[in-house]
């Protein structure tokens, strides 16, 4: 290289000594300032919430909360993969915090314990569309999520839901109607002899909004007061 | 000499001042740097389209049918790989690029290696293009800003130790003289990068192992942690190192203050820190984790009005003379934006207002605050510092420029006024449990299709930088070098010194 800084040329080391000494304290303040959120944020929460245990009812010997069926899992990467999280939340408000429990999305504010087994925690920061903390205890049915999920307007007019047509696809009815076939009527409709059904990404997203209830009692959220 | 604060009398016969050739540094690091700004401005263009289609989308879900046929197209998709292709690709570029160039220049040393700077921004483009087409082919995580998988982001990582290796070097064989506060912000972003990116990297998206994916809901505090980090302590400590060198500079003063400067930085690192859990306001928390991250936020305002200021008094008796100046305007500009999002982000903090901001499109708006108004303005005017100089072409297309300036700035108060509106109606909407959600969606289209309108103008505002910054590569002007360089030799460098 034409031009490099000869090093020696400043005469002596002692000059090099305080270089070193100047972006040490900027190395270990920074890193102490850093080390501490990452100490209160990352290793505290990961340590305390790995140590969580599911709640057992006294009386009835009933364990909640329990894992997911191994089909949820799968829907969970759907819903991870589409980028549901970015209009949908989950987590449930305490009734001073927020109208969330009034909405009907649970009947008290979600805790640490709720989400112990799942792979993936979606909490979600923002709410263009309803929170599905509890969506599987609204909508037991699969046909009203498939119906979502292929036409959102055909269930909420306003809505802004893209529709998720691609989970969905035409084919010849061979004897019977599948049993999770759309029922469409009008020009959505299609043509005699096939039907509509969901993809295994359409059936495994389903099955994991199904599996999406918190509506067991833990005894650190008790239900609040009307 | 305009060096305040120097511990140590430089000799007079030191390398520092008697620099045999003061144009080297640009020659050495003109490829890396160069190729850094021209991915970034790539990628700029890249997001700009994704956006706007990620907001069309919004108020006209069902109007373009043929894109709920494409998979690749839709929303959840667009939205998440306009975000990274942004950050990764626009702000982390252009910033990794103009942090090249500003080591070497207050280091004082042309580092000879220059192959590692260039396999980074190699890798980091790959990285980048990889992790975008994954999220767009259902390969992403469902986390903001983590999206990209695992094998993309491990790239970026191997990127950024290339980079950063080579940054350790330069700052190892600097000339010895004073250490800038630019510096000091640019060290302070490659910790805190080398340190959140990977954690949360390894705990969050890799698919299987000891010790991830971390338990539970420690998930939402470790992707908060990471996020505030990325925003607060890697692409702000970038934007306010290029502002502490190029306000001094313009201006041709020395920065005001070298205890408001140090009482800045300090400040915002602890602040920045611990200030991510706000959007968990009655989440399933500790109560101590948001409530530290609410005081945090406020808090932020002290080293928020240092910085402010500290840059308001350099320039005070100067506006007028460089007011005419596209670059510090630019810079200035970003500036000031980064006090209003400071306020902002306190306000918003609070949990009587986050009460009606939570969950909304006020969060979206001040996001735009950050990355557009403050980081990527600040980046552009110090691109159109930068690429002149290095080509050794002083043509600026003054006129194209001055187009870019006023439809950015145009651009993002539309957007700016419209999310918070739109965001607060919508929130004063969740807020009463007898608006139904429909309702509110109703409420919020006009200002989804402002918001595209307002995204229609940053594109051609974006559309019409590249086009400024491509005239400048490519059209042939003056290539012999300038043999003296003035406005950035050592000797008239007139930035704070610390330490």
């Amino acid at each position: 290289m034409a031009f490099a800084r000869s090093r020696d040329f400043s005469g002596e080391n002692a000059g090099g000594d305080r270089r070193v000494n100047k972006f040490a304290k900027l190395f270990f303040g920074v890193f102490a300032l850093f080390g501490a959120s990452w100490l209160g944020l990352v290793a505290y929460p990961y340590i305390t919430f790995a140590g969580l245990q599911p709640n057992k009812d006294p009386n009835t010997g009933a364990v909640a909360p329990q894992g997911n069926p191994g089909t949820a899992d799968q829907g969970a990467r759907v819903f991870a993969a589409n980028g549901c999280v970015y209009c949908h939340t989950q987590f449930v408000r305490d009734r001073n915090e927020g109208s969330d429990i009034e909405r009907g999305w649970g009947e008290r504010r979600t805790v640490a314990r709720d989400y112990m087994f799942d792979r993936q925690v979606f909490l979600g920061n923002a709410r263009l569309g309803a929170d599905l903390t509890n969506v599987g205890v609204r909508q037991s049915d699969p046909q009203w999520y498939y119906r979502l999920l292929y036409d959102p307007q055909s269930l909420h007019p306003a809505s802004v839901m893209p529709s998720f047509r691609y989970l969905f696809r035409e084919q010849r009815v061979l004897g019977q109607i599948s049993a999770d076939a759309l029922k469409l009527n009008g020009p959505g409709a299609p043509p005699d002899g096939y039907e509509i059904v969901p993809t295994e990404d359409g059936k495994a997203i389903v099955a994991y909004l199904l599996s999406l209830k918190r509506n067991y009692a833990l005894p650190e959220a008790p239900k609040p007061a009307e | 000499m305009n060096q305040p604060a120097k511990l140590e009398p430089i000799p007079p016969d030191s390398p520092a001042i008697q620099h045999p050739d003061p144009g080297a540094i640009e020659r050495v690091v003109r490829a890396p740097v160069l190729i850094f700004i021209a991915s970034a401005v790539f990628w700029l263009l890249v997001s700009s389209c994704l956006g706007l289609l990620a907001s069309t989308q919004c108020h006209r879900p069902g109007s373009l049918v043929v894109l709920s046929d494409l998979p690749w197209l839709t929303f959840g998709r667009v939205f998440p790989a306009f975000q990274c292709a942004f950050v990764y690709g626009w702000l982390s570029s252009a910033g990794i690029g103009v942090a090249i160039w500003l080591l070497s220049r207050l280091s004082n040393t042309a580092y000879p290696t220059v192959y590692l700077p260039v396999l980074s921004a190699v890798t980091w483009n790959i990285g980048v293009g990889a992790g975008i087409l994954s999220i767009l082919g259902a390969g992403g995580n469902g986390r903001e800003l983590l999206d990209f998988p695992f094998q993309a982001a491990f790239l970026l990582l191997l990127a950024f130790l290339f980079f950063g290796i080579w940054a350790v070097l330069v700052i190892w064989n600097r000339a010895p003289d004073s250490v800038y506060i630019s510096e000091w912000y640019i060290f302070a972003a490659l910790l805190c990068f080398a340190w959140s990116f990977p954690t949360a990297n390894i705990l969050l998206n890799l698919p299987q192992s000891s010790i991830g994916p971390a338990p539970g809901v420690s998930q939402g505090a470790i992707h908060a942690w990471f996020e505030k980090g990325l925003f607060g302590l890697w692409l702000a400590p970038l934007a306010l190192a290029v502002v502490y060198y190029i306000i001094p500079k313009s201006v041709e003063k020395p920065i005001y203050s070298r205890k408001l400067a140090l009482l800045g930085f300090w400040a915002w690192i602890a602040c920045a820190a611990f200030g991510g859990m706000t959007v968990f306001i009655g989440g399933p928390f500790p109560a101590w984790m948001v409530t530290t991250g609410i005081v945090a936020n406020v808090l932020a305002l002290i080293p928020v009005l240092a910085v402010a200021a500290n840059f308001h008094m350099t320039t005070r008796s100067a506006v007028e003379a460089v007011g005419s100046s596209l670059v510090f305007r630019f810079v200035t500009f970003g500036a000031m934006i980064f006090t209003v999002y400071g306020f902002e982000a306190a306000a918003n903090s609070l949990r009587t207002i986050s009460q009606f901001t939570q969950f909304t499109l006020v969060a979206l708006g001040q996001n735009h605050l950050f990355l557009y108004g403050f980081c990527s303005l600040i980046l552009f005017g110090a691109i159109y510092y930068l690429v002149p100089q290095l080509l050794n072409r002083p043509i600026i297309f003054a006129g194209i420029a001055n187009f870019h300036f006023w439809m950015s700035v145009a651009g993002l108060t539309l957007l700016w006024f419209v999310l918070t509106i739109g965001g607060l109606i919508q929130g004063f909407g969740l807020e009463d449990a007898k608006v139904s959600m429909d309702s509110i969606s109703d409420l919020l289209k006009p200002f989804l299709m402002l918001q595209s309108l307002g995204a229609l103008i940053i594109f051609v505002a974006n559309f019409s930088f590249a086009v400024a910054v491509a005239l400048i590569f490519l059209l042939p002007g003056r290539v012999r070098w300038r043999s003296h360089v003035p406005e950035t030799s050592v000797e008239r460098t007139p930035e704070v010194t610390v330490a």
